[in-house]
Order: C-alpha cells, then structure tokens, then sequence
C-alpha cells in the first residue's frame, strides 16, 4: 500500500523550490552592498601625467613649487615635475612625514640606518635641515606653528621649529614587552589648542598565538604643548580591534576608530558618543577618519558612513561594484566634496561625493593605497594611477 | 487516526525509512564530494562547470527518479523529504553568510537580494561609472 499517488509530485515541486531557493542564497552568500546611483555631474576633465619612469604607489604631496611626491609601501620616496612628469629626486628608502608650507617635505632616513635623522629636503633632493633623533620615526605631523611631533618607538618628541628637541615623553604605557614592538605610537594630531593627541594601539597577539588585551592600551593621550600630560582615556571596547591615528574637528572635538567603532571625545577627555558601523566585526581596518568642515565625520569600513557631530547616522555610501573597498579614509574638499578611493580585485576607483552623500562622479583612477590629495590653485585632486597621475580638476563652476 | 489509515502508514513506513536512509547517505557522501570541490577551489585550482551536478541537492535527483521509474514512491518520499530538508539548511546557512552584507547595506533582505541578482544579471549599472 502507498500513499496517494499526489505525495511524490507535491514533494518534487517542494524539492525544486527548496533547490532553487539553495541556489539562489548560495549566490546571495557573495552579497556586497553597491550604489546605485547615477552620477550627478559630468565627469570632470583629468589630465594625466605619465610618470619617467612609471612609478607605482600614491601620492604624498603636490608641493606649491610644482612637484609631485610618490611614496609606496617599501619606503621608497620620489619626486616628479608636476609638468613633465620626469623624475626631479629618488630619495630612495626614506620615510614621507609631511609637507611644510614652503613647499618642501619632511622625511625621514631609512629605518635600517645607524643614525636616524628628520630631515627637510626640498623636491630636488637638498637638505635644508636635520635633526638626529634615538631612533626611527613611525610618524611624524607638523603643527601649524612649524613644531614637529615624532612617534618614536613609545616616546612621543617635540622639535621646535628651529629644529631643536623641546621635549620627549618616555614614559606612555605600553603593552607587555614581548609585543611591545608591534604596537608603537600612532601619528598625533595637533588640536587647536597646541594639545596633541596621540593613540596607542590596543590588543596583541604574540608570536606563540596568546592574544594580550593591555589596561593601558587603547587609549587617547593628551599632552599640552610644553609636554605636560592632561589625560588620557580608554576607548577601546570589545577586545580585539586596532585604534587608528586621532583626528581633530574644527570644534577640538577629537574621533578615533577603534575596530568599527567611532568614538567621538572632547577636548577635556570625556567621551562624548559612540558610533558602530553595521559592518562585520572583521572589519578592523585601522583607518583613520576625516572630518569636514560643517562637522560631520566619515568612517570608512568597508563602505563610507557619514555621522553627524551628534553620533547619528546621516548617509551611507557603497561603491559601484561589489569587487571594490573602501579602505581609506576619504579626502573633504573645501566646499565639503567628499574624494573617495577604492580598491578593487579588478581595479579601483574616485569618487566625489556631494556632502548630503549624492553620487558627483567616479572615475577608474587606482590610487594605491593613497589618499588623495587636494591642491588649490587651480583646484584639483590628485592621484595616482597605473604608473602615472592624474590631475582631476575640481574647481566649482 | 482510524484503522485505515494506520494500515496505510505502517505498510508505507519501511520504503520510506529506507528512502530517509539512502537520502542521508547520499547527501552526507556527495557532500564530502563538494566540499573536496570547494577545497581544491581555495587552493587555487579551477572548479570544473560541472561540479554542481556534485552538490547533495542536485545529484540526489537522479535517485529519486530512479525509484519512481522502479515505483517505490515510498522510497522515493523519504528521499525527497531529505532533499528538501538538505536544501533548505543550506540556503539557510548561505543566507546567513550574508547577514552582516545585508546589515551593512541598510536595507531589507528582499531589496537587497533584488539588488544582487539585478546585479549578477545586468553587471554594473550601466551609467554609473563615468570615464575620463
């Protein structure tokens, strides 16, 4: 005896639904979230200089003398002639910190020499000054007043603009000696004030695999410009995850991301608000934010989260493809124009967004890594792209 | 349940006990067949076209079939129970993977399954990457 003869065509139709639905999340698994939007302007006119030779990494810097600064991740510095495009100086291995006001550029030597200099050097290789320090900066900013703060293993330097070291800090908590070297200072930021800022980066994982979560790490530092510490406070919250260089606002506020989250603290150290970007918890990119001038902040986590100076969410943008990321923290223009790199498997992209998060334009220019960088006069956005740079004028009709 | 009835569930229970066992069998063994695919893919080699004949889902099909042509609609019931069953834990599971996708989009499940699959199907949107 059987069961009516309806059971086994009612259960193949089930069956091919439930292998059509199995199919189908089977693709959807590969889900990344794109924009559809259409762009919202014209794209705009790029020139683009090719490089003598070819050279492949991001740009530093557009000095005000017209030279373009190449920097990539094996320490290998390179100035162009923003007109030609030949090459004006190989510095070789040496370390881009910062671009001067004159023009010129602070660098630093390679880290595998014996004496460990800060240098200016202008874009046709000269030496305008120096300064020995113990050792190798991992990062170095430049103050509006011209003094230079250099993160140098755990101590955090001061160099007046007359190239003389004002003070050092050698005693920030660090994580346990066994990993200590992997978690060295992050760049400080200079707040309106003169305060500096400067993060530690938080949990370690040690060459045997134990994972070390240190109480005095992951935390924002604060030292008054004669080097007193003011504060320092924890912001790290959930373990694992990196804490990425500090970033001031135009109100003094100071935002950091750690993991995915935004944390948003106030110039005496109070943490104001926290913001946790809907991504997965993988996300522990250590990029750092950008901040406009009306104050919003953007978090870049895989895709570009714009919050509002309250902690709210106002928009959120994707990239066009799904093979694309954004992992570095976007370039705000003047007028507030947000400049977006991607990387891509199959190529990465800019793009400009309007500050209310609309599409401006994208174009197929792979900046490396890079941020891109914004000149004046005439306006333009920089980057670099297969070999070469692209000058993308911006300048508003 | 009346008599009949009962009648009729104990003479269908064996084939269907068996029909269970075989689909069990055969998704746990193909299975292992597709996975070794999805291994050799992370390693870096190429996954043949038609190594989705391979997937329990699919390659249970031709068994069912097989005893329905041999009537065992018995058989053939548990079988398919289990296919289904197979299926839907792994849509499931691959739904899942792409939750925090979803999440970080901002927007519902349906939209965002209508997004992928407009996607999949038409490429990139037509005009929205602009060329210099």
């Amino acid at each position: 005896m059987a069961f009516p003869m309806r059971t086994n065509p009612i259960l193949y139709a089930l069956y091919a639904l439930s292998a059509a639905y199995t199919f189908a999340m089977g693709s959807f698994a590969g889900y990344q979230p794109t924009n559809d939007q259409f762009p919202v302007e014209e794209a705009p006119l790029v020139r683009t200089i090719e490089l003598i030779p070819r050279t492949y990494g991001a740009v530093a810097a557009v000095s005000s003398t017209g030279a373009i600064f190449i920097h990539n991740n094996n320490y290998l510095l390179a100035s162009f002639a923003a007109d030609s495009g030949k090459m004006l100086f190989n510095f070789g291995k040496s370390s881009f910190y910062a671009s001067a006001k004159s023009g010129n550029t602070i660098i630093g030597t390679p880290p595998t020499d014996a004496q460990q200099e800060i240098q200016e050097v202008s874009a046709s290789g000269d030496i305008l000054w120096r300064v020995p320090v113990p050792a190798h900066p991992q990062a170095v900013t430049l103050s509006p007043d011209g003094t230079l703060y250099a993160s140098i293993g755990y101590s955090l330097y001061a160099i007046s603009p007359s190239h003389k070291t004002l003070w050092h800090r050698d005693d920030i908590e660090r994580p346990a000696p066994a990993i200590a070297s992997a978690y060295p200072l992050l760049t400080p930021s200079v707040g309106l004030d003169g305060t500096i800022y400067s993060g530690l980066k938080a949990p370690a994982i040690a060459p045997d695999g134990t994972v070390y979560v240190n109480a005095d790490t992951g935390v924002v530092l604060a030292f008054s410009p004669s080097g007193d510490r003011l504060w320092s406070t924890s912001v790290q919250q959930n373990g694992l995850g990196g804490l990425s260089d500090p970033v001031v606002g135009a109100d003094g506020r100071i935002y950091v991301i750690s993991g995915r989250d935004l944390v948003a603290i106030s110039p005496q150290g109070r943490a104001l608000w926290r913001y946790t970007a809907p991504v997965s918890s993988y996300w522990w990119w250590m990029t750092r934010p950008a901040v406009s001038k009306n104050r919003d902040v953007y978090l870049v986590r895989h895709g570009l989260f714009c919050i509002s100076e309250d902690g709210k969410e106002k928009w959120r943008f994707h990239p066009d493809t799904p093979g694309e990321d954004f992992i570095t923290p976007p370039t705000v223009g003047p007028e507030g124009t947000v400049y977006l790199p991607s990387q891509g498997t199959s190529g990465g992209q800019t793009y400009a967004l309007s500050p209310d998060g609309r599409k401006k334009w994208s174009l197929p220019l792979q900046t490396y890594s890079g941020i891109p960088v914004f000149s004046n006069d005439p306006e333009q956005v920089w980057v670099t792209s297969n070999g070469n740079v692209a000058a993308v004028s911006v300048a508003q009709q | 349940m009346n008599g009949r009835m009962l009648d009729k569930v104990v003479d269908a229970a064996p084939g269907f006990i068996v029909g269970l066992v075989i689909g069990t069998v055969w998704s746990y063994a193909l299975g292992f067949v597709s996975f070794a695919y999805g291994i050799g893919g992370l390693s870096g080699h190429a996954t043949p076209g038609y190594a989705f004949l391979f997937h329990p889902t699919i390659s249970i099909l031709p068994v069912a079939i097989l005893f329905s042509v041999l009537r065992k609609r018995n058989v053939v019931s548990g079988i398919l129970i289990i296919a289904i069953a197979v299926a839907l834990l792994l849509g499931h599971d691959a739904q899942n993977q792409a939750a925090d996708a979803v999440r970080e989009s901002g927007r519902t499940f349906l939209s965002a399954v209508i997004q992928h699959f407009r996607y999949k199907l038409s490429g990139p949107h037509s005009s929205s990457m602009n060329q210099p």
